[in-house]
């Protein structure tokens, strides 16, 4: 594993995505057939960013215009 | 030595035992004060001014009209929404705060938001819509199973978005006193309520925000942040130097504080003339609004069908935002396996019960279920009553049974508390955490006593700020396994040290007491012993207090807490072929949960989730109007829910053999809720003859089965 | 909830003369059961509200030999609760009961129910009485599942909501009306209702300062029962009712009248079901064609096929209640 891949690995989110596990599970999200799969922003209070566009944990990373790390 | 493991089962004097609610009375007496209830002196009202379009850009806002009204004191506008888009009817764009609710309603009437409507899309029937690249999961090889299966069974079900409905809205009451912001929210989350957002809109960093909720009327996974509504209410009480209330309204509630997304769904089954399950395949497809995914496990619990395709859409709609609502995705991926599983019982003209027991040979309990469908047979008289799909008597009332099974974590979260011993003798639980209405304080006076070998009434809960011990937010079934872990840990702590200071008095040595029935004693001589008050007093001026700490791997690998259960759910309903009315005669859940430490509130929970069943199998429905995007009935009367003359006879029983209760403690606020639209749904279908393939079972959508499959 | 002026008049002129020429500038409040939630929801808000509540005239009911008196501002409890309304009208109670919710038949009032506004989501969501978003029906477009199969030529899709109105239609009873300057008329129960042709209109014969202040049934001897079809057994609506009356000689019906609620803008007198009821021996198959032709003439909308399974059943079963009642 090169350091490229690494450093991808641990990109954070941006700080303002929220979803419910990270309110009761150790490390914020698990990936599980438990988890709601629902995400919101901490900033907007919305499903979607600043920009209107939805959240995700996929969707909220660098590069997107809202994206505060 | 006290030890934290469990007490062994014939050793608890209150674990395990059926225990009135700690705060049963003053609930019943209207005593305990909730968010709605808080009413500080100067005390403003806020409401909110949302927008009426599902979707449209938002050209600009003003309020000046409404801040110049009398008795206005505050206002509060989203300029950072300004030429952007507003995406759902009830889009929060201002507020109001003002003297008396009356007046805020008023003034909030008066802000003048200017739009530009845009094209919006609020169907979720129509898997055509759908922009995403659909998720897909492959397993085994389906075509190779479906050729050489003997039946295939195919249908189209569907559950639509339902909303939480929280008898208690949404919202707090905020309060900027002496440098610090105190908020009494309705949340689900104590101690990690005070984010960013309302530090940012009060100005009050993290440390000096003071979160107190006492009592809350209910979450059901949609109380976690403090939402826009905590964020305006925080900047209007900064801005009007005031206390400010801003609870949601009936409609605003059921519109914008969440929902379950829908799932649609067309499923093939592929089996084997003895009932053995070869293949499944579906497409799914439903909407949580603009974000969120389509509930996708399915098969559901009967999740080792070898093969398998599934296909899920998700479709974004201008609706109001979906939350995740008790067991996110489960109640959904169950109702649509489980109806799908039963069509493939009746195209076997196979006993449903001998069905099921047999398809949960692929699962991962397949033990348990059996056990439990067993027993859940056993109590609702199945062999008296089972007959193969269709009542075969006359008459126009039918009769039927239905049955489903369902599974969920429940892991206790991360939970830190203090537990201290006063030289009075009076002990006092603290901890971050809340009392959703579930019997949380119960539970943990339960635990302390019990360790402390004291009643319950000697001990303390406080609970339900954030200036004590961070306790995990109330999601995923977790408070139960984390609360009675750490406070336990605590107590133990706390009582060993008490034993520190008696045992020298008592000639032994700290690992030869125990606390029993009010004394410590000698573990080997009980007559050797001390009054819990005199031992107390002999701390001198100081007390004890210990911090308990659940990290849930470690207390997982010690058999304190354990995740995965398994339940069974049986219906018995009447069907009126002539009026489509679907009644409960009785419900019947079989639930495991590991290790109970109140088997009444454990009861309580099932029997709630049951109520809660019956309401979204027989009438709940967020219905939407596709030209405006309005919800239509955001309000009690055509939103609705189930009554107690509505749910029928219901029995609750809960799995406490050893080897359950060996395991340790599993959560239980999700699984009961599950099952019940399947169960119920499958009864139907046992009874009339036909499948009713979408949830709720309305007298419109029944006789529009009963006339497609020609029973009327 | 707007701002607006409260008065409490102690007799029907002083009332009368406090409402408005137009409708919307005043409102008539009994058990506020309806109208509050009008004006909290902003569907009407009036300059003032005229309460009904201290007309000690407009309470009790009076049981005379022929007929029985109902004051306006009777409670729907008051109601139920009297026992020549119990033994002549079991009709009318059973409309009561389906309401489901003691505090609303505790605090709503018999005018209250007659003349309770509609209950459509498009006009309660603000969408105006026929629910139009510019020339749009929306409940054309929309969703109708719980509107009108008959009388729906439009503009008003609807149903009235009253389920005492098809009561008192079949039991044939009379309304009173009082107007300004302590003038009254009387209307049959049959003509108090009418479908609104403009948004300036109301559901009801009644003008704008105008009160309904009593209303008379007549003691005929008719064997008479509701049924009604409802999902939940507490508060709600139901989804279409019957009512019918009719005098039973040797077990042959004559004197009959059904109708229907829930499925019209107005209470539905079927002529077609009191037609295959008159001279005719009631029994299992005669009621079942006599739900049948209920339904004769009806006009589903898009959502709402389904009602007329329900009108037949409500229809059948309601004759078969009346007939087996003692
Ligand atoms: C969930 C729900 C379910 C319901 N189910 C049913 C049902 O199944 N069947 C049924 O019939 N009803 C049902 N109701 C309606 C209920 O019966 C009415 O709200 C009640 O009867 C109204 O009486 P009130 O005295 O409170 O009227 P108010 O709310 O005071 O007035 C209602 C309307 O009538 C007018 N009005 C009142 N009295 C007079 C008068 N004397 N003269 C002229 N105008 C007058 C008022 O101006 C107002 O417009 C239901 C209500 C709810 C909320």
């Amino acid at each position: 594993m090169n350091n490229e891949e690494t450093e991808f690995r641990i990109e954070v989110p941006c700080r303002h995505l929220r979803n419910k596990e990270m309110y009761y599970q150790e490390h914020g999200q698990a990936d599980d057939e438990f988890s709601s799969g629902l995400f919101w922003c901490g900033k907007t209070h919305e499903s979607f960013g600043p920009d209107g566009q939805p959240s995700g944990k996929n969707e909220c990373c660098r590069g997107r215009s809202c994206y505060i790390s | 030595m006290a030890t934290a493991k469990w007490p062994a089962i014939d050793k608890r004097t209150l674990i395990g035992k059926r225990i009135d609610r700690a705060d049963g009375p003053v609930k019943a007496a209207g005593v305990a004060r909730y968010s709605f209830d808080i009413n500080r002196p100067g005390m403003l009202w806020a409401k909110l001014v949302v927008s009426p379009h599902a979707r449209a850009e938002l050209v600009s806002i003003d309020v000046s009209e409404a801040a110049s009204m009398p008795g206005v004191k505050a206002t509060w506008k989203d300029d950072s929404l300004l030429g952007k888009e507003v995406q759902y009817i009830g889009q929060i764009v201002a507020a109001v705060a003002a003297e008396t609710e009356e007046i805020a309603q008023e003034a909030a009437g008066k802000v003048k938001a200017q739009y530009k409507p845009l094209a919006h899309q609020a169907n979720d029937r129509d898997p055509t819509l759908s922009k995403d690249k659909p998720a897909t999961r492959n397993t085994g090889n389906v075509d190779e199973a479906f050729a050489k299966a003997d039946v295939k069974v195919e249908g189209e079900y569907g559950i639509p978005v339902i909303t939480h409905c929280c008898l208690e809205s949404h919202g707090q009451v905020a309060e900027l006193r002496n440098d610090e912001l105190h908020v009494w929210p309705s949340t689900q989350a104590v101690s990690s309520y005070a984010d960013v957002s309302i530090s940012d809109a009060s100005g009050v960093p993290r440390n000096k925000i003071r979160v107190d909720c006492q009592y809350m009327g209910g979450g059901f996974g949609s109380k976690f942040n403090p939402g826009k509504w905590g964020v305006i209410s925080s900047a209007l009480a900064k801005q009007a130097g005031r206390p400010v209330k801003l609870m949601l309204d009936r409609d605003l509630e059921l519109m914008i504080a969440g929902n379950r997304p829908s799932a649609f769904a067309k499923i093939k089954v592929g089996a084997m003339k003895d009932g053995t399950l070869t293949a499944m395949e579906t497409e799914v497809w439903g909407t949580a609004g603009m974000g969120g995914g389509v509930p996708q496990q399915i098969p559901y619990v009967i999740d080792r069908i070898p093969n398998v395709r599934l296909t899920a859409k998700r479709i974004q709609t201008n609706r109001g935002p979906a939350a995740a609502w008790r067991a996110p995705n489960h109640p959904q991926s169950c109702f649509l396996t489980m109806s799908a599983l039963a069509d493939t019982a009746a195209a076997l003209k196979m006993d449903e019960l001998e069905f099921f027991l047999k398809a949960v040979q692929l699962s991962a309990r397949a033990e348990v279920y059996s056990e439990e469908l067993r027993i859940a047979a056993d109590l609702i008289g199945y062999k008296q009553k089972a007959h193969l799909r269709g009542d075969p008597s006359g008459g126009s009332v039918k009769r039927g049974l239905g049955m489903s099974v369902h599974t969920w974590g429940g892991r206790g979260h991360p939970s830190e508390c203090d537990v201290t011993i006063n030289p009075d003798g009076s002990v006092e639980a603290k901890l971050g955490s809340q009392d959703l209405g579930t019997g949380n304080r119960t539970v943990i006076a339960i635990v302390v006593a019990e360790t402390l070998g004291l009643p319950l009434e000697a001990v303390r809960i406080e609970i339900g700020r954030n200036a004590y011990p961070t306790s995990g937010g109330s999601g995923g079934s977790t408070t139960v396994g984390g609360v009675s872990t750490s406070s336990r840990f605590a107590a133990t702590d706390a009582l060993n040290a008490l034993f520190a200071v008696v045992a020298p008095k008592m000639g032994v040595q700290p690992d030869a007491l125990e606390a029993n029935g009010g004394y410590i004693r000698q573990i080997d001589k009980p007559d050797n012993r001390i009054s819990w008050r005199n031992a107390c007093a002999l701390l001198g001026v100081n007390s004890i207090t210990k911090r308990g700490v659940n990290v849930p791997g470690e207390s997982e690998k010690q058999g304190f807490i354990s995740q995965g259960v398994g339940g069974v759910q049986m219906a018995d309903v009447s069907v009126d072929i002539e009026t489509g009315v679907a009644t409960i005669n009785e419900m019947v859940a079989v639930q495991d949960c590991g290790m109970i430490i109140d088997l009444k509130t454990a009861e309580s929970q099932v029997y709630g989730s049951l109520i809660m069943g019956v309401a979204y199998a027989l009438y709940e429905e967020a219905i939407y109007d596709l030209k405006t995007g309005r919800m239509l009935n955001a309000d009690m009367e055509f939103y609705r829910l189930s009554g107690l003359k509505d749910v029928g006879k219901l029995k609750v029983h809960m799995m406490t053999s050893k080897a359950y209760d060996d395991r340790g403690i599993i959560g239980l606020g999700e699984p009961p809720v599950i099952s019940p639209g399947a169960a119920i749904a499958n009864a139907v279908a046992n009874a009339v003859g036909v499948r009713v393939p979408h949830l709720p079972l309305t007298p419109d959508r029944v006789i529009a089965a009963l006339q497609k499959g020609g029973i009327i | 909830m707007k701002s607006f002026e409260y008065a409490i008049p102690s007799s029907l002129e002083e009332a009368s003369s406090l409402l408005a020429q137009s409708w919307g500038e005043t409102e008539i409040l009994a058990g506020g059961t309806d109208l509050v939630t009008s004006l909290k929801q902003q569907v009407t808000a009036p300059k003032r509200v005229v309460s009904l509540r201290n007309i000690s005239s407009l309470k009790g009911i009076t049981v005379q030999r022929q007929s029985v008196r109902i004051g306006a501002m009777t409670t729907l409890a008051d109601l139920t609760a009297n026992s020549a309304v119990k033994e002549h009208f079991p009709a009318l109670v059973k409309a009561v009961q389906g309401i489901g919710s003691q505090q609303i038949i505790s605090a709503g009032t018999v005018g209250g129910d007659l003349c309770q506004r509609p209950r459509c989501w498009y006009y309660r969501n603000g969408f105006g009485l026929f629910g139009k978003q510019g020339d749009t029906s929306l409940v054309l477009e929309g969703d109708n599942r719980y509107h009108a199969i008959f009388g729906n030529e439009g503009p008003a899709y609807f149903v009235s909501a009253s389920s005492l109105g098809p009561a008192l239609i079949a039991l044939g009873a009379t309304l009173k009306i009082s107007g300004t300057k302590g003038k009254t008329r009387e209307v049959a129960a049959r003509e108090f209702f009418r479908t609104p042709k403009s948004e300036s209109e109301r559901e009801t014969v009644l003008r704008p300062n105008e009160i309904l202040f009593e209303i008379t049934i007549p003691i005929r001897g008719l064997k008479n029962a509701t049924y009604e079809v409802r999902h939940r057994q507490g508060l709600d609506w139901p989804y279409v009712t019957a009512t019918v009356s009719f005098a039973l000689k040797g077990g042959t019906a004559s004197n009959a009248s059904v109708v229907l609620g829930h499925v019209a803008p107005v209470p539905w007198p079927s002529a077609a079901a009191s037609k295959a009821l008159n001279g005719a021996r009631i029994d299992a198959s005669l009621a079942a064609k006599c739900g049948q032709a209920a339904t004769e003439g009806a006009k589903p909308l898009s959502g709402n096929a389904y009602k007329l399974q329900l009108v037949k059943t409500a229809v059948k079963r309601a004759v078969l209640d009346a007939a087996a009642a003692a």
